[in-house]
């Protein structure tokens, strides 16, 4: 072949891998969002678009920020995002990538919700059944989601002339520090609209930084000491009094779900478990691992199990381990499918979803829902308990629930209904339409098998949505277990 | 250039429209009509069963029917009964089943004595005495149930037109994620159909979808072989589906007139009207009210805002020539038997007295016929909204996002 037709050849065939392996990875709608909002805004998600987070941004601007604010009493929320929350390194990472400056990933957990990485937001209650949205300061990435844009500052960026010009046209304002120009103008803002309560975006009482998913989107203890201060001195006294921590309006706000949201949940749309079965090479029973076989966990398991030692153990038949979601047995030889424990072993993990489904109410503490599934387990004939460890001491013959149910996909983790976690994360109201990832592990004790060993199964998080009807899921979760030959 | 150089050029050019398109209809995946099956039967069935006050509800099927979707696509005669409790007992008499789904399997023969140990107050059967698509059994099949039952509780018999009405358009949040990607997947498709668009050339039946354009005298071309015009305000309605579960969107576009850079003002100002109207209809609509009575709701407040309802989409030369008219049909949409027998806020369809439940998957279906009185006497623009909504416990929710503007057509 001469040279150029190898070339055009190449090019085409560089091209159609590029596009196949496109089907299964989307541009994100904003960088790390697939990260941070995991299970809504998955790079593999076809749905979750630029448009799809413009379109929740207002949803959520419409329907979640009126009630948030009224029901925590702020008629106004003060948000400040600062630049220097993602930093020049991180703009350096990226600046090759064919991104725009505010596509660049910030660390406040409220950058997608806002579409900004560096803003002071107003929102203000002036009545009627909507909330003023101000960008006092910066760029967003949606400006028709907000009602006033009054732009960068001139000043946000202080080695250019524009400051020379102001200081020199202006000597009777010039501010005694240039850390004054930061919130230039918002003492008369605030006057102007005179709230009564005013929510700034600081930490008081939650441990939202340590308390919250460090590793997708922790939250942040807020704006700086610095930021603090001169917000408080432009405000001045009668206004700064008014400040108060906004850090349950940030939980609330970020924890209810429009409908928007809730489509996103539901995945890519197929819901099938053809794309999540792994489809394995011939497992030689005695050689195979579970790390060969990408798998997470044996459910097989002695009282005293211990994972990662069992990571390089070969996997024998009569074994049954998880990968992802999925539960695995392979069968002996004469087996046309799993023996009668396992089957009931799964019929038990059915029954603790179906008594979690019934027993979790909008407008409860995840404590109090906690309580409530506790109760129902031991009704029918099942323990609880506390950590997800197979407790040898109780009764052998009843099945073991571990319980760790929470907010997913926003990095808050509250509420919770679990034992785990800081105290705010259970004592947070169950609000309506919350993605709840639903997250149980069963220990079925066999026996038969031997004392203490038991069959384990970790749900990872099933995707529940909380309505007035109890939890519904938008995905659905496992059916059963795989038999390998 | 050699030929295979320009034919793997050509196909490089041909690839992105290939392999780009974001979005496929879902197929049904058995993992998700199960957990819609067994959702609907756990959170839908008992109530709709309450509300109506049926206690039993025999579906005979003996072919693929409508409900093929919600209950399986085997024949046998299904049978809901309500013995208390937070569930309603799930039986198939004389077919085959998914064993995680319903309860009992029995054979057909047990039919007369399945029911009488069960004493059933009000017994709901698939059939109606109007004209109906709900009416899925045969005559023969009718007679013979009827008969089996035995006077005693044949009396107690009803037409389970109502129920099985409520029964569809309950949603479960697996439906309502289903609504909102398939909303997206027309709303794309639209798109698409908007780009092929040439002025003087392309004819609506070039186009797919429900292709419409209206003069200022409200004279329709609709599907037909009108060749677009530059000035003509045309509406694309597409369907997109998984299953029998579909819905229907809209979008709006207008062509540029030579010398036109933007929407001329009077194009503008229609869209005001829609953002205004979408407004009032979306603070004023409740889950719980019926269809007709949220309609006298929504018109008064049309009227208070200064509009004029039509109660047909065509302009009311009579009434005020100052006032927008604007015409109301926000049918259900996802799990329909048809717009007619499915809630309904409109001034027609036995829907119409049906009530509007939770989640309700439907369109804001709305007409607005605008007087230009500059361009004379009963001249009038005209375009139709057609958004895929939700009611929730806050009111109108949109799934996705509604039709952001009237697209500009060069």
């Amino acid at each position: 072949m001469k040279k150029v037709t190898i070339f055009p050849t190449i090019a085409f065939i560089s091209f159609l891998f590029w596009e196949l392996d496109a089907q299964t990875d989307y541009p994100e709608a904003m960088v790390g969002i697939s990260h941070a909002y995991y299970t809504s805004f998955d790079s593999d998600n076809p749905f979750a678009t630029k448009e799809m987070l413009d379109h929740i941004r207002r949803e959520k601007f419409d329907l979640v920020l009126p009630r948030v604010m009224r029901e925590h009493q702020i008629d106004m929320w003060i948000h400040v995002i600062r630049p220097w929350t993602w930093s020049g390194n991180e703009f350096r990472r990226l600046e090759h990538m064919n991104l725009n400056y505010k596509s660049i990933d910030s660390s406040d957990p409220l950058r997608y919700e806002f579409g900004s990485n560096a803003a002071v937001l107003v929102f203000t209650d002036l009545g009627g059944d909507r909330i003023e949205r101000v960008v006092f300061e910066g760029e967003v990435e949606d400006p028709s989601a907000f009602d006033i844009i009054r732009g960068q500052s001139t000043f946000i960026n202080q080695e250019n002339y524009e400051i020379m010009d102001y200081v020199k046209e202006n000597p009777d304002l010039v501010p005694g520090s240039e850390m004054g120009y930061r919130f230039m103008g918002l003492g008369e803002f605030v006057a102007k609209r005179d709230p009564k309560r005013i929510g700034v975006n600081y930490a008081e009482t939650l441990s939202l930084a340590e308390g919250s998913e460090t590793y997708t989107l922790a939250l942040t203890d807020g704006i700086s000491f610095a930021d603090h201060l001169h917000l408080s001195k432009t405000l001045g006294n009668e206004y700064a009094r008014r400040m108060v921590s906004a850090e349950h309006l940030i939980l609330d706000y970020l924890t209810r779900s429009v409908l928007g949201e809730i489509v996103l949940f539901g995945g890519s749309g197929q819901g099938s478990e053809e794309g999540r079965i792994q489809q394995y090479n011939p497992i030689v029973p005695g050689v195979t691992t579970l790390m060969d076989v990408d798998g997470g966990w044996y459910c097989t398991r002695e009282w005293d199990h211990d994972e990662e030692a069992f990571t390089s153990v070969p996997l024998q038949r009569g074994d049954m381990f998880q990968s992802g979601q999925i539960p695995y047995y392979i069968l002996k030889k004469g087996e046309e499918k799993p023996p009668q424990d396992v089957l009931r072993f799964w019929d038990e993990v059915v029954k603790v979803r179906k008594i979690i489904s019934r027993n979790v109410r909008v407008g409860e503490t995840g404590r109090k829902a906690l309580q409530r599934i506790i109760d129902k387990l031991e009704e029918a004939g099942m323990a609880y308990i506390d950590r997800d460890r197979f407790d040898v001491t109780l009764d052998p013959e009843k099945t073991q629930v571990h319980l760790d149910l929470h907010q997913v996909g926003k990095g808050v983790l509250a509420p919770r209904i679990s034992p785990m976690g800081p105290r705010w994360h259970s004592d947070k109201k169950i609000p309506l339409l919350l993605t709840l990832g639903v997250e149980y592990m069963v220990h079925m004790p066999v026996p038969d098998w031997g004392k203490g060993k038991h069959l384990y199964y970790c749900s990872l998080h099933e995707r529940g949505v909380v309505t007035e009807r109890g939890v519904e899921f938008a995905l659905p979760p496992v059916s059963g277990i795989e038999s390998i030959r | 250039m050699n030929k295979v150089q320009i034919l793997l050029i050509f196909l490089s050019i041909l690839l992105p429209k290939n392999l780009h398109g974001q979005f496929e209809e879902p197929k049904a995946s058995p993992e998700l009509m199960k957990l819609i099956r067994e959702q609907k039967f756990d959170v839908i069935l008992p109530s709709v069963m309450r509300d109506n006050e049926i206690d039993m509800w025999i579906h005979v099927k003996r072919k693929p029917d409508f409900f093929d979707f919600e209950f399986g696509d085997k024949p046998g005669v299904y049978i809901f009964t309500d013995r208390g409790g937070n569930r309603i007992e799930r039986a198939v008499l004389g077919g085959q089943i998914d064993r995680d789904l319903y309860d009992i399997l029995a054979p057909e023969s047990s039919l007369g004595k399945f029911v009488s140990e069960r004493n059933p107050k009000h017994i709901a059967l698939n059939y109606t005495e109007r004209s109906s698509s709900f009416k899925t059994i045969s005559l023969n099949d009718y007679k013979k149930t009827l008969k089996t039952l035995g006077k005693k509780y044949s009396k107690r018999v009803v037409p389970s037109d109502r129920l099985a009405a409520d029964y569809l358009a309950g949603r479960v949040i697996a439906e309502i994620a289903l609504f909102g990607r398939l909303l997206m997947i027309s709303t794309e498709i639209i798109e698409r159909e908007f780009n092929k668009i040439i002025p003087g050339k392309t004819r609506l039946s070039d186009i797919s979808g429900n292709v419409f354009v209206r003069d200022y005298n409200g004279n329709e071309e609709n599907n037909t072989d009108y060749i677009v015009q530059p000035g003509d305000l045309i509406g694309i309605l597409h369907d997109a589906n998984m299953m029998d579960f579909s819905e229907h969107n809209g979008g709006i576009g207008y062509v540029l007139r030579k010398g036109e850079t933007n929407l001329p003002p009077e194009v503008k100002r229609i869209w005001e009207h829609a953002l205004i109207t979408r407004n009032i209809f979306r603070k004023n609509i409740t889950a719980g009210a019926t269809g007709v009575e949220q309609l006298e709701i929504l018109i008064d407040k049309l009227e208070e805002a200064g509009y004029v309802y039509i109660d047909k989409d065509q302009y009311d030369k009579t009434a005020d020539p100052e006032k927008t008219q604007v015409h109301i049909d926000f049918h259900a949409m996802g799990r329909i038997i048809s717009q007619e027998e499915a809630p309904r806020i409109s001034p027609t369809g036995w829907g119409k007295d049906l009530k509007i439940p939770l989640y309700h998957t439907f369109t804001f279906e709305y007409m607005i016929h605008m007087p230009v009185p500059e361009f004379g006497k009963g001249k009038h623009l005209y375009i139709c909204i057609h958004d895929g909504v939700i009611v929730t416990e806050r009111g109108v929710e949109f799934p996705a996002a509604p039709i952001q503007g009237i697209r500009i057509i060069r």
